[in-house]
């Protein structure tokens, strides 16, 4: 939560500092157009009163001074200009011209040259003063231009330079100069220049209010956008839950944290059991949705200060920081309960198992990789057994990288026959007699024992040996049943097959082979299937069976009960024995519900043509229940534990005064 | 004395084909004028000294003669043919604002070496100065838009007010129109400069201005002023030669003058020059002094 809160934060931050960019940037543009546009208004109000000054200058120029100046005197007669002054009546002129406008400041100061800028007219009778004759304004004006310049002193004066044309035929005849009041003109472009101000500055304002907008408003997307990728990244899209890469990143931080402050916890792996047949048959939507809710129940039962993911498929992972064994295992126990609670999916209500391992740090390692792999070697302990929960406990246990060695050394173990075959007994009942003998393989490992099958079989399922294998099994148990039948014993023959080698196209013509090789007759066989094997890939499994059975080999359902069979699956299959898993046999001479299940299982099968054969029978008592209630067969302990065919021996009889207490 | 100016005419004709000195300046498109080394010795000595002749013209009439924009440089038709004259003869020939009522005077006082401004060449001016032809016009009414009082021919100007420069051929014009109005008298009021004659017109003081019909045309249709001046009607009275008028004592420059404006005329510059001030009707076949060829003026 903390970790969460802090990424927040940071990326508030990040926010914020990208918005900051954005308008600062924005900001740049907005100025420099306002920079450029005021500087060019504002060049264009200096030319404008320039401009106005030359218009004023123009008319006092034509109106005024023309007239006063001109005359008959002026035209022509004076080619060369007014190198020689003026006539007195044409000064007498001048005065009257302008007098009033001088007076009134309409006009600041009045000069007229000659074009060798001698003053010979000025407003205050003084032939002194005046723009040089080098001035370029001066030049201009001599050579016909005006030019208009505002200069700025105490007062602002406009001054004009401009020809002197006084007569109709357009001759200039000298230069005029003239400086006008240049105020009322600044006042006008003053206000001109301040209302452009004012409008500018809005329109930028509110262009640059649109642009932070549109930034703050896009940075707020892409945060939120990054947010949601950065979730999308770690998280599981179907559960919500962290995913594989996202929980290795917590899990280290909580474990470097941890190995730094001397804390310890737990790391669990969990693996839903028989998920794959829940998807198989109930549809990936169902598997989907059963997932979520086994994802949602397990991140309640842990509780917010503990860590759940989904690593992918059926399995997650959780660290549970702070827990020893003890308080782990009581909470990961309270989780397996709420987990396994039935839900109902496409309206099958259904039980969801799950198996998991659990590893301590820093007990069992302090790396993240380490605990992974022992909690992974717990949870497929726990796979194997019953209890669910399981708490690595060092050497020994089935570690997945031990699968790799046990592949490998069973290969060799086939070529160098270090397998050997037990075989348990079945009895038929009330009676007691051996009927036939189930085949159960052992490993006698030159280093570790003799291994029960536990120990391999996993890795063999896993890799595919599982096919050789079976194969080596038939062929060394059929060669067995040829043995005890020279000794005149006619017990059948069973061997487990797994669902792998039913998918093998080919194995029924196999089976039937090795029959006709070792010269059995195909009913003195029976495979014994799981209910997994019917309902996985079944067209392949399915059609196996069929042809196997249609052969006159016995099939027999392993462990009924236990899986999810439909029995509309059994429908049509040439089955010829059931046998009732373990689970329910244990009990049921005491408990009424086992007893139901079992009645029910053994009417259904005879129903369906089948035996009825009864696994894990330890005690007389069930024994006798069992004979009670018509079930066929049965085996377990009580009838003898797996051993070499030789050491099969005769088996206890079964007192039928009780069997009739049963049926009371 | 025709063989004389037969002999000229060879002279002048070995001159400019035997001639080193004649440059063709590829930047200059009348660049068929050359100094003519033979008329140049033939100026009279106080010319060919300075190295200059003034010419007096009144610039108030154009496109003939007028004040450029600067209000000082004369730009026309005549300030280009006097610089094509002044060229062919090797000096330089300058343009001077005057008075165009005393301009004859002046030149017959010396002070300008010629009258250069659309003078007529008229019997009574020919007893001061002797005319070196050039041009040839008509004289036109020059009326407000409008035509407002209905001016017609001269005849209606009778009992109206009309404007004219001070000493033109118009004015005599006009004075002997004045003669038979009878009691519908004209009243005409002379300026010194054309230009002041048609501010009379134009601000409604004056009827008519009598103009020569270039300058009439060129009021009629210029941009600047045909939006307040039109002509009465295209007649042209009194088609006249006009020419520069130089004193009877300067008969070699005279013949120079003659001589060089027969160059411009044979060599195609005076063409060129009418047709850029649009003045081609005005043109004449051939140099002439007081209306007569060469031979006459020589002998």
């Amino acid at each position: 939560m903390r970790l969460r809160q802090g990424r927040r934060q940071e990326g508030a931050r990040t926010s914020s500092r990208l918005f900051a960019t954005y308008a600062a940037a924005s900001l740049v543009p907005v100025v420099a157009l306002a920079a450029v546009m005021m500087q060019g208004y504002q060049r264009d109000a200096a030319e404008q009163g320039e401009s106005q000054g030359l218009a004023q200058a123009a008319v006092i120029a034509e109106m005024a001074i023309g007239p006063a100046l001109g005359g008959e005197e002026a035209s022509g007669a004076r080619g060369g200009g007014l190198t020689d002054g003026l006539s007195a009546s044409q000064t007498e002129g001048m005065h009257r011209a302008t007098e009033h406008a001088i007076f009134h400041g309409l006009v600041l100061r009045l000069r007229v040259r000659s074009f060798t800028g001698r003053v010979v007219f000025s407003d205050d009778g003084s032939t002194s003063g005046g723009v040089p004759v080098a001035d370029p304004d001066f030049q201009a004006a001599a050579n016909g231009g005006s030019r208009a310049k505002v200069l700025n002193g105490d007062v602002d004066v406009i001054r004009v330079l401009q020809p002197l044309i006084t007569s109709a035929s357009g001759q200039s005849i000298g230069v005029l100069e003239l400086y006008l009041p240049y105020e009322p003109i600044a006042k006008q472009l003053r206000e001109q220049v301040t209302s452009t101000w004012w409008r500018m500055g809005g329109g930028l304002a509110a262009l640059y209010l649109v642009l932070a907008l549109l930034a703050w408003w896009t940075t707020r997307s892409l945060s939120r956008y990054a947010a949601r990728q950065e979730h999308s990244a770690q998280h599981d899209a179907l559960t919500g839950l962290p995913n594989r890469a996202a929980f290795r990143a917590r899990a280290e931080t909580v474990l470097a944290g941890a190995a730094r402050d001397g804390g310890r916890g737990a790391v669990v792996l969990v693996d839903l059991n028989r998920f794959k047949e829940v998807n198989d048959t109930l549809g990936h939507l169902a598997g989907d949705e059963l997932l979520q809710v086994v994802a949602t129940r397990m991140r309640a039962a842990l509780g917010p200060e503990n860590i759940l993911a989904r690593l992918g498929g059926d399995e997650f992972a959780a660290v549970l920081p702070g827990l020893g064994a003890v308080e782990a295992m009581a909470l990961l126990a309270t989780v397996r309960e709420q987990a396994s609670e039935e839900l109902v999916l496409n309206g099958v209500p259904l039980r969801i198992e799950a198996s998991f391992g659990v590893a301590l740090y820093p007990e069992h390692g302090t790396a993240y990789q380490q605990l992974m792999h022992h909690a992974d070697a717990a949870m497929y302990q726990g796979k194997r057994g019953t209890t669910g929960i399981v708490l690595f406990s060092g050497a020994g246990a089935g570690h997945p990288h031990q699968w790799l060695m046990v592949q490998a050394e069973l290969r060799h173990a086939l070529e160098r026959d270090e397998l050997v075959l037990h075989y348990q007994p079945k009895v038929g009942l009330p009676g007691g007699e051996v009927r036939g003998l189930e085949a159960l393989v052992r490993w006698q490992h030159p280093h570790h024992g003799l291994l029960p099958p536990g120990e391999f079989l996993p890795a063999a399922e896993h890799s595919g040996l599982i096919v050789p294998l079976t194969e080596w099994v038939l062929r060394r148990a059929l060669a067995d049943q040829l043995c005890w039948t020279a000794t005149g014993q006619d017990w059948a023959l069973s061997v487990n097959v797994s669902a792998r080698n039913l998918e093998v196209p080919g194995f029924p013509r196999f089976v039937l082979d090795l029959l006709a090789e070792v010269g059995t007759p195909a009913h003195r066989l029976i495979l014994e299937v799981t209910e997994t094997a019917l309902v996985s890939d079944m067209d392949t499994a399915v059609r196996a069976i069929a042809q196997l059975g249609a052969s006159g080999v016995g099939i027999s359902v392993d462990d009924f009960g236990a899986g999810y069979t439909g029995l509309s699956q059994l429908r049509g299959l040439p089955i010829t024995e059931i046998k009732i898993d373990r689970a329910f046999v244990a009990d049921v001479a005491h408990d009424p519900q086992s007893q139901a299940i079992v009645r029910s299982v053994i009417e259904l099968a005879h129903g369906l043509g089948s035996r009825v054969t009864a696994e894990g029978v330890e005690t007389p008592e069930v024994c006798q229940w069992l004979a009670g209630v018509g079930c066929d067969e049965a085996q377990g302990y009580l009838f003898g534990r797996p051993v070499p065919w030789p050491q099969v021996g005769p088996v206890p009889v079964v007192p039928s005064t009780e069997v009739e207490e049963v049926r009371r | 004395m025709a063989a004389a100016g037969v002999l000229l005419m060879l002279a002048t004709g070995a001159c400019s084909r035997g001639g080193s000195d004649e440059q063709s300046d590829p930047f200059d498109a009348t660049a068929g004028v050359a100094v003519d080394r033979e008329l140049h010795d033939r100026l009279p000595e106080s010319v060919r000294n300075k190295g200059f002749i003034r010419l007096v013209t009144d610039a108030s009439y154009a496109p003939m003669e007028y004040f450029a924009a600067d209000g000082r440089t004369i730009i026309g038709f005549e300030p280009d043919l006097a610089a094509a004259l002044g060229e062919v003869l090797g000096i330089r020939a300058e343009m001077v604002v005057g008075p165009f009522s005393t301009a004859l005077d002046d030149v017959v006082a010396g002070t300008y070496d010629g009258v250069l401004s659309m003078m007529t060449d008229t019997a009574e001016r020919r007893e001061q100065a002797d005319f070196v032809n050039y041009f040839h016009t008509g004289t036109s009414i020059v009326v407000q838009r409008g035509n407002p009082q209905g001016i017609s021919d001269l005849n209606s100007l009778c009992g109206k007010v009309v404007a004219t420069e001070k000493g033109t051929f118009q004015e005599t014009m006009l004075r002997r129109v004045q003669k038979t109005c009878g009691d519908r008298s004209m009243t005409i009021a002379d300026f010194p400069t054309n230009a002041d004659a048609l501010v009379q017109l134009r601000t409604g003081r004056a009827a008519a201005v009598l103009n020569d019909f270039p300058a009439a045309m060129y009021l009629a249709t210029g941009s600047r002023t045909s939006a307040f001046f039109e002509m009465a009607s295209d007649e042209q009275y009194e088609v006249s030669l006009l020419g520069i008028a130089v004193s009877k004592e300067s008969s070699e420059l005279r013949d120079c003058l003659r001589a060089a404006l027969d160059r411009l005329i044979t060599s195609g510059v005076y063409t060129e020059l009418l047709t850029r001030w649009g003045l081609n009707s005005g043109a004449i076949p051939t140099a002439m002094v007081n209306g007569q060829p060469a031979e006459p003026a020589a002998g």
